[in-house]
């Protein structure tokens, strides 16, 4: 255990001479700033639009209002989510890439495997070093986003909501820990450091932007604004009606959502921040305890690349 | 008609008291209330009453008028119409006059039997003068839905089935009574049986629903709103809370992979020593 | 010239030999047929859905029957404005990456400028080369997409059609173009590929995503009833605020012409191909501004930089 601790501790102290990392620190922090400051700008421009939307309505006779925005900023957009799974992905791909590159870079691997050090306590020590150091950064995330809501947004935070900001943080941590571990494996099973990168990234686009589009495009009330359905002024009844010859169509394109990570992560973000509605009634602990799904799909995964990141750095003899 | 009459000699009235208080010789507003739409001021459950009168301007000079309804109650709504379109108050040239009318949107379970609503017609003056209108409640036809259990649960992907108890409220008998479902985006009502009731007053009968829920359901509350039609009442919605659970099929091959991948790696560490 | 046209082919053959480049340009084709299948099929399901509802109220004797969606041809091929946004600026960033600091890391770039090579020769041939690949990639997707488009939907582009899918060809082009270019100038100014690579994909998701999602935060989000199915459903609206942000992401402006030009928006899906390209004009100068800007900073970097 000592030795993955001395690991570790290297991990974190490397950490600061990576200007790479420090860069997208400080453009996630300076971004979660941003959002909320945006969403508060925009709840209060959303409450007067429903306001005049609730006005139109009355004249009309109708009796069955949408509901009221959410006053909390954090609720308000997506776009808080969306920066941490982009940014957060981003950095957690360059710790692990470059946890593995700089020891061959510099020729410490060598070095160090003379050592007196079996190469699963290595790749242990380096995750452990990256995990506290992701875990340090969702944490001050999360401190940087209450004082914002508070001072910003001008909105107290319930004890309950606290929590739900924390379970949301937690489901960062652990999505990001997925392209931390992603990261490590590929350097280990490349020769080349950038080509590891590189390829990476790629598998990084594709879970996180490509699976997702492909999802959304398949959805026919994506494809016109306000919902085809709607649109084409069709009734709920000929739409139930329509919609059961689409099984199949939306059992594939389902398939392809729950290959992502990303739809792992803002289902169980948007459920723990309210963005999406219906879940304001769950206790925090309830609202993961129904997303249990979401938070075996960033979990498991991650365990299942661990294992294969062991057996290859074990058996590869050109590791050097 | 005694109704009638009565509202129309206080608008006199009103309209002579005013001419007897005005010095300048300017003439009163005249409010008339006409007969409403339907035969007797009545009220459906459920469904909007509408009551019309008319605003004549008998001054010689134009006017604009806002109409207030007060004593409204507070579950139900309330707005005007002139010329088809949503008013509250309109511009008189001398002499013209146009009908008003005054919509009532009457909830499903409306408690009162009678509702007196006042409508204060005020001229840009100042002058005013109030019309009395009355909606009496229509308790031939009256139904009511409730479901029986609260805690109603389903899995994304799969079928479930929930009942819903329907009651005649009303002193006459409800034929071919039928249960509308409006179900979450891209749910499917499988079959309700039966699939319409007859039910004598004071009699309860119960529908079972089958509903199909989408694979991409995300877990979560949904809701499926119910109502309870025929010909002569539709009840109130009945939103039933569902509580959808995800389709733990993904769970299962990843767990799968999961183990496959731990096999592999323990055999190869059971066969390779640990370096 | 000739120093320009060696180092442009040498760019060319370069970018066919790496395994990482042909794998992006693999998953690039494959997403674009994907895109012209995917959408032929969400069309088709819409049209099956019309035309079951007309035949539901058919059968229930009502005459009062929903106005046929506009589906027009080109829309089906909509999907592929993501794709060459995402992974078309993807391509262009391994293009672009490596052309200087790869070249200083090896220690080719002293062996280069030993040789009757201007400096800005060196650009202009990088560039040539590397606008060489996207130009073949994006003809060969075009073919592709027409033949596609025609076996699919079994209806010939008509000339109009074909002026819109070569006019968004050649606008994916530049916005590649503009990509690539603020990639070399970032692979001019770091020492490290690494680094480059990397400061270039944050530059991308800020231009890709971030810019267009704070731009999205400033809309106005109005409601409107369907007066068919009495469904309220919100609409987005621009303000100022939101198209001023938007100027800054030629992401977002690429995005806007190729919906214009690919028959998305209804207001000019019916209108000819060169009223498009004139209503777009700020749209193509504001995604060409940040290329022309950055290209012209290369240029000076180079004369003045300890290449």
């Amino acid at each position: 255990m000592n030795t993955t601790w001395v690991v570790a501790k290297k991990e974190i102290l490397d950490a600061r001479r990576n200007k790479l990392f420090i860069i997208i620190l400080a453009m996630l922090l300076l971004l979660t700033l941003v959002s909320i400051v945006l969403s508060t700008y925009q709840v209060r421009a959303s409450m007067d639009g429903y306001n005049q939307s609730i006005s139109f309505l009355k004249s009309l006779g109708k009796a069955n209002f949408p509901d009221p925005p959410k006053l909390n900023p954090l609720a308000a957009s997506k776009s808080f989510v969306n920066y941490i799974g982009m940014l957060g992905a981003l950095l957690a791909i360059v710790l692990g890439n470059y946890s593995v590159v700089k020891e061959r870079r510099n020729g410490t691997m060598r070095l160090i495997l003379s050592r007196q050090i079996f190469r699963d306590r290595l790749l242990n020590g380096k995750l452990l070093g990256n995990l506290i150091l992701l875990a340090a950064i969702c944490l001050g995330m999360f401190v940087v986003t209450m004082l914002s809501v508070l001072l910003v947004g001008k909105i107290t935070l319930s004890g309950d909501d606290i929590f739900r900001l924390l379970l949301f943080f937690l489901m960062a941590f652990l999505y990001m820990v997925f392209f931390l571990v992603l990261s490590i494996t590929v350097a280990v099973a490349t020769d080349n450091g950038n080509k590891a990168l590189l390829i990476t990234v790629i598998i990084w686009l594709v879970l996180s932007f490509v699976f997702p589009q492909i999802g959304d495009t398949m959805d026919m009330d994506n494809q016109l604004p306000g919902g085809f359905f709607a649109q084409m002024g069709i009734t709920k009844d000929a739409q139930t009606q329509i919609l059961s010859h689409f099984k199949f169509y939306e059992t594939l394109r389902d398939g392809i959502e729950e290959a992502s990570p990303v739809k792992h992560f803002e289902r169980a973000g948007f459920a723990l921040l309210n963005v999406k509605p219906g879940f304001d009634t769950y206790s925090p602990l309830g609202v993961v305890a129904i997303k249990w799904v979401d938070l075996i799909g960033l979990t498991i995964p991650s365990i299942i690349l661990w294992l294969i990141a062991y057996m290859v750095f074990h058996k590869r003899e050109d590791i050097f | 008609m005694i109704r009638f009459m009565k509202k129309r000699l206080k608008a006199l009235m009103v309209g002579l008291v005013l001419v007897c208080t005005m010095s300048s010789g300017l003439q009163a507003l005249a409010v008339e209330a006409a007969f409403p739409v339907l035969p007797n001021c009545t009220m459906k459950a459920g469904e909007e009453s509408v009551a019309q009168f008319l605003i004549e301007n008998n001054d010689t000079s134009a006017h604009s008028f806002n109409f207030k309804p007060s004593n409204v109650p507070k579950d139900m709504n309330s707005y005007f119409m002139v010329d088809s379109k949503s008013a509250e108050g309109l511009l008189l040239q001398a002499s013209e006059s146009k009908e008003v009318q005054f919509h009532l949107a009457v909830p499903a379970d409306v408690a009162e039997k009678t509702v007196r609503i006042t409508i204060d017609v005020i001229r840009d003056d100042g002058v005013s003068t109030a019309v009395a209108l009355s909606f009496t409640k229509n308790s031939d036809y009256s139904v009511q839905l409730t479901g029986t259990t609260d805690n109603l649960q389903a899995v994304s992907g799969k079928t479930f089935s929930f009942d819903v108890v329907v009651t005649n409220t009303g002193d006459k008998e409800l034929n071919a009574l039928v249960l509308k479902s409006d179900l979450p985006y891209k749910w499917i009502q499988n079959s309700v049986s039966p699939e319409a009731l007859t039910l004598k007053p004071g009699e309860s009968g119960s529908y079972r629903l089958n509903v199909s829920v989408p694979i991409s359901q995300s877990s979560g509350n949904s809701t499926i709103k119910i109502t309870a039609s025929n010909e002569n009442v539709k009840s109130s919605e009945l939103p039933i809370s569902i509580r959808v659970a995800a389709n733990s099929n993904f769970v299962w091959i990843l767990g799968g992979a999961a183990l496959i991948v731990a096999a592999a790696a323990f055999i190869y560490f059971r066969k390779h020593s640990r370096r | 010239m000739k120093p320009v046209l060696t180092i442009a082919d040498k760019e060319f053959r370069a970018a066919f030999k790496d395994k990482v480049f042909l794998l992006i340009t693999a998953l690039f084709f494959v997403l674009s047929i994907a895109s012209v299948y995917i959408g032929s099929s969400t069309k088709n399901a819409e049209m099956t859905a019309y035309n079951n509802v007309v035949d539901l109220l058919k059968a229930q004797g009502s005459s009062n029957l929903p106005v046929s969606p506009d589906i027009y041809p080109l829309a089906i091929l909509k999907n592929i404005i993501t794709y060459v946004s995402m992974i078309g600026s993807v391509l262009a960033i391994f293009l672009g990456f490596d052309a200087f600091s790869g070249e200083r890391e090896n220690g080719s770039i002293k062996l280069i400028l030993t040789r009757p090579v201007y400096r800005d020769q060196l650009i202009t041939g990088k560039l040539i080369g590397g606008g060489m690949v996207i130009g073949l990639l994006l003809i060969i997707t075009l073919i592709v997409n027409i033949l596609l488009f025609t076996a699919v939907s079994r209806i010939f582009p008509t000339a109009n059609e074909i002026g819109r899918l070569v006019a968004f060809i050649f606008t994916a082009f530049l916005y590649m173009m503009v990509i690539l270019t603020i990639t070399l100038f970032i692979s001019i100014k770091t020492s490290d590929r690494t680094f480059g690579f990397l400061t270039m994909m944050i530059i991308w998701l800020f231009i890709g995503f971030v810019i267009p999602q704070l731009a999205e935060t400033q809309r106005n989000f109005a409601m409107s009833l369907n007066s068919t199915s009495q469904a309220v459903t919100t609409v987005a609206t621009d303000t100022v605020a939101s198209r001023i942000i938007e100027y800054f992401s030629p992401a977002a402006q690429f995005e806007s012409i190729g919906e214009n030009l690919l028959q998305t928006v209804s207001d000019t899906a019916g209108i000819g191909v060169l009223s498009v390209i004139f209503k777009q004009a700020i749209s193509a100068f504001c995604m060409l501004a940040p290329g022309i800007v950055l290209l012209l900073a290369s240029y000076r970097a180079v004369q003045k930089e300890e290449l």
